[in-house]
């Protein structure tokens, strides 16, 4: 344990504080207790003694003085009255009868009450050379006596001082327990801190596979360890995608990037025909683009994964988006040798969304069923037919789903698993010319959409599925489009 | 302020045969990078326009109020006054100039709010030239109600009729799928000029996306096919490199 980490650990200094809260309220019971007590003690003695006197009295007034020495002998004698103290004076203070040695030096009150000192001594029986405190009452009498009827205090004194030495031991037994459980309790709750502390210092050093510690307690540390490992996983996925990205990104680029520069370089040869130096620069620009389309459709994830596009979401009526996604792509597909058969309900269903980017997702599916699934009918089983490619839609409870499938090659394994990756390629062979990134942009389009894209083998082809919640807050007869920028209004949408 | 008919050298960026109707414009060029400014004004010098130059947003806000140009091209980052003020005090000004913004920032709701501030036209960094070309051209070719008012727009001998939605060519009527007509329609909305790929996936499809493949030559030639088979002349032509064209065929063609 390190001392001043103790001290300075807030558990430590909350768990002091509550002892000495608790402490303090003890102490103020306690306290009120003992001095009720001593009170109820010295009213008690007053009352005996008030009796005593009351008795004396008696004597005194049938028998006067003698009487009252005489009951003052007979008295200081009895031992049934164990801390009684008489003494009786004669106006020179020289003792007549009692049971102490002499007359006390100490003041009486207005009411002759007075607590003093004495020393045993006189009668055979008293306290004989005992010195002590006692409270009593004095009286002159007729003729120039004096009275004296008391209590000795030392047994009441006997038990309060124990009561308060057990009442002091108990507070520093009760401080030490606090520091102690204080400390402990700081401890328990720094080890599991300091287990915390440590794996951010290693996964700071570089170790990004390790987690905090879990002690299986199901207790409020092992949720934050819980939560803190959700987190980190999520973190270290998304730096290793991060780097997965940039180093394919600059593997990727590479290549264009020495195609470019090498007809950049042919076109300084002095022999090269001017013909052959136009078509050098329009391939060049022809890759260039290429490389800006790559950048942008990162671009484009990037901007999907941030979820700031969501500030602008707006209802959407997938339907109608679908249909118009078809029909850009429907000529396409039969150039290519495939039919679209789409299975689309009639009416409007709206999901909160952004329809460029739900457009740019169901055009990227498109464009792979087109790519990989179209003119794969004429080569294999059905050589007759053409390739088919579904895109349907249905909804299910608060779930829109739509899918399209082709009868191409397919994925499995793997790559199903990885597909949804940036710059993964189903078969790096194939020079299919796509930047491996349209899958990855359908994936972060989905989920910026809260929904979720999923790949699945179809007996032949692929099937991809992009599933979203539907907008709750939509009217059922809400209808399609209208939303579009209406970017040079002179442009627009024509009549109808 | 405009010189209509006037003939002008073809442009390096945009091929060899630029149509002869189109006229030379007046644009403000707003833009502190220095080598995008020089770039985008000798390319629409070459283009046969006049640009001015601003340098700085103050500079780019005083002439766009006070001189009148048919187009300007406004950058959105600039030093002193952004380009999102420029258009709101123009507007509020009274100044309808088609502003084109230029952004480095392609993100959705960007484009939107450009547009929403007042700007007619949005293009992303980096551009190619012929984009910006087409865009400028399309948005300072005539003032923009006119469209609304043509119900018939024709082009050599080809006519559209926007309240029958009749297509006739030399008298033969050509029956078109929706979609078609649309394209025809904008194409014909811009005879003479340029359209690119962008700009007919985005006021045909009214969607802002980048397409992976070439879906929009396939509209195109599906269109070609019948507006241009039949007949000798070709009115829709490829600009390479560009875009699209409807044109009156040239003779040396």
């Amino acid at each position: 344990m390190f001392p001043i980490r103790l001290i300075r650990s807030r558990v430590f200094q909350l768990s002091l504080l509550a002892s000495a809260i608790f402490g303090i309220a003890a102490i103020a019971v306690v306290a009120t207790l003992y001095f009720s007590s001593v009170e109820a003690v010295t009213r008690q003695v007053e009352a005996t003694i008030d009796a005593e006197i009351k008795g004396l009295s008696e004597q005194y007034r049938q028998f006067g003085s003698i009487g009252l020495i005489r009951a003052v002998e007979r008295r200081s004698r009895e031992r049934s009255r164990p801390g009684a103290i008489y003494l009786v004076v004669d106006p020179g203070f020289k003792r007549l009868a009692g049971n102490i040695a002499a007359w006390p030096a100490e003041e009486p009150d207005a009411r002759r009450w007075v607590t003093f000192t004495f020393r045993g001594g006189g009668a055979a029986d008293g306290p004989a050379g005992v010195r002590g405190e006692a409270r009593g009452r004095m009286f002159r009498l007729q003729g120039g006596l004096y009275l004296l009827v008391g209590h000795d205090l030392r047994e009441q004194q006997r038990v309060t001082a124990r009561t308060r030495e057990t009442l002091i031991l108990a507070g520093i037994v009760a401080i030490l327990f606090a520091v102690a459980s204080g400390g402990l309790l700081s401890w328990l709750v720094l080890r599991r801190i300091d287990s915390i502390n440590r794996t951010s210092r290693e996964i700071m050093a570089g170790d990004l596979a390790r987690r905090v510690p879990e002690t299986g307690r199901g207790d409020e540390f092992d949720r934050l360890a819980q939560s803190l490992n959700a987190m980190l996983a999520q973190n270290e996925k998304l730096f290793l995608g991060m780097r997965e990205v940039s180093e394919n990104l600059a593997h990727d680029l590479r290549s264009p990037l020495g195609r470019i520069r090498q007809r950049l370089e042919r076109q300084l040869s002095p022999s090269l025909p001017e013909s052959d130096r136009t078509a050098l620069t329009e391939e060049a620009l022809a890759e260039t683009d290429r490389l800006l389309s790559t950048f942008s459709a990162i671009l484009s994830i990037a901007q999907a994964d941030s979820g700031a596009p969501r500030r602008s979401f707006e209802p959407v009526d997938l339907c109608a988006l679908l249909q118009d996604v078809a029909d850009l792509y429907e000529p396409l597909a039969e150039e290519a040798g495939a039919t679209l058969a789409r299975a689309l309900p009639d009416r409007p269903v709206t999901v909160q969304g952004n329809r460029d980017m739900l457009f740019q997702a169901c055009a990227n599916l498109l464009d792979n069923a087109i790519e990989y699934g179209a003119g794969a009918g004429d080569q294999a089983q059905m050589p007759a037919q053409m390739a088919v490619i579904d895109l349907d839609l249905d909804t299910a409870g608060e779930l829109v789903r739509f899918a399209v499938r082709d009868r191409g090659p397919g994925m499995d394994g793997e790559a199903l698993e990885r597909a949804r990756e940036r710059f993964y390629r189903a078969d790096s062979s194939r020079t299919t010319g796509g930047s491996g990134l349209g899958l990855a942009l359908v994936d972060a389009v989905a989920r910026l959409h809260d929904g979720a894209l999923t790949l699945a083998a179809a007996g032949p082809g692929l099937r991809a599925t992009v599933q979203l919640p539907l907008d709750k807050r939509a009217p059922a007869q809400e209808t399609a489009g209208g939303t579009g920028h209406e970017a040079a209004g002179a442009a627009g949408a024509g009549p109808g | 302020m405009r010189a209509f008919d006037e003939e002008r050298p073809g442009s390096l960026f945009i091929g060899p045969a630029r149509p002869g109707i189109t006229g030379a414009m007046k644009i403000l060029v707003i833009e502190d990078d220095a080598e995008t400014a020089d770039y985008v004004a000798k390319g629409l010098q070459e283009a046969g326009h006049t640009a001015t130059l601003a340098r700085d947003g103050r500079d780019g806000l005083v002439r766009a109020i006070g001189e009148p140009f048919d187009v300007a091209v406004v950058d959105r980052m600039l030093p002193e006054v952004d380009g999102k003020t420029i258009v709101e005090t123009m507007r509020s000004a009274g100044r309808t100039t088609p502003v084109l913004f230029l952004s480095a920032m392609g993100e959705v709701r960007h484009r939107v709010e450009g547009l929403r501030s007042g700007a007619d036209d949005y293009l992303t960094k980096p551009f190619a030239f012929s984009e910006l070309l087409a865009r400028v051209e399309a948005l300072g070719r005539r003032p923009r109600d006119a469209y609304r008012e043509e119900t018939v727009l024709k082009a050599a001998g080809l006519e559209l009729n926007r309240l029958t939605r009749e297509v006739v060519r030399d008298g033969r009527r050509i029956e078109l799928q929706p979609r078609e007509y649309r394209l025809l329609e904008y194409l014909m909305q811009h005879a003479g000029r340029v359209v690119t790929r962008t700009m007919l996936l985005e006021h045909v499809w009214d969607y802002h996306f980048d397409p992976q493949t070439n879906v929009i030559d396939v509209h195109v030639s599906r269109l070609r096919q019948k507006i241009d088979r039949d007949f000798e002349r070709p009115l829709i032509h490829t600009v390479r490199g560009a875009g699209y064209s409807i044109r009156v065929p040239d003779p040396a063609d």
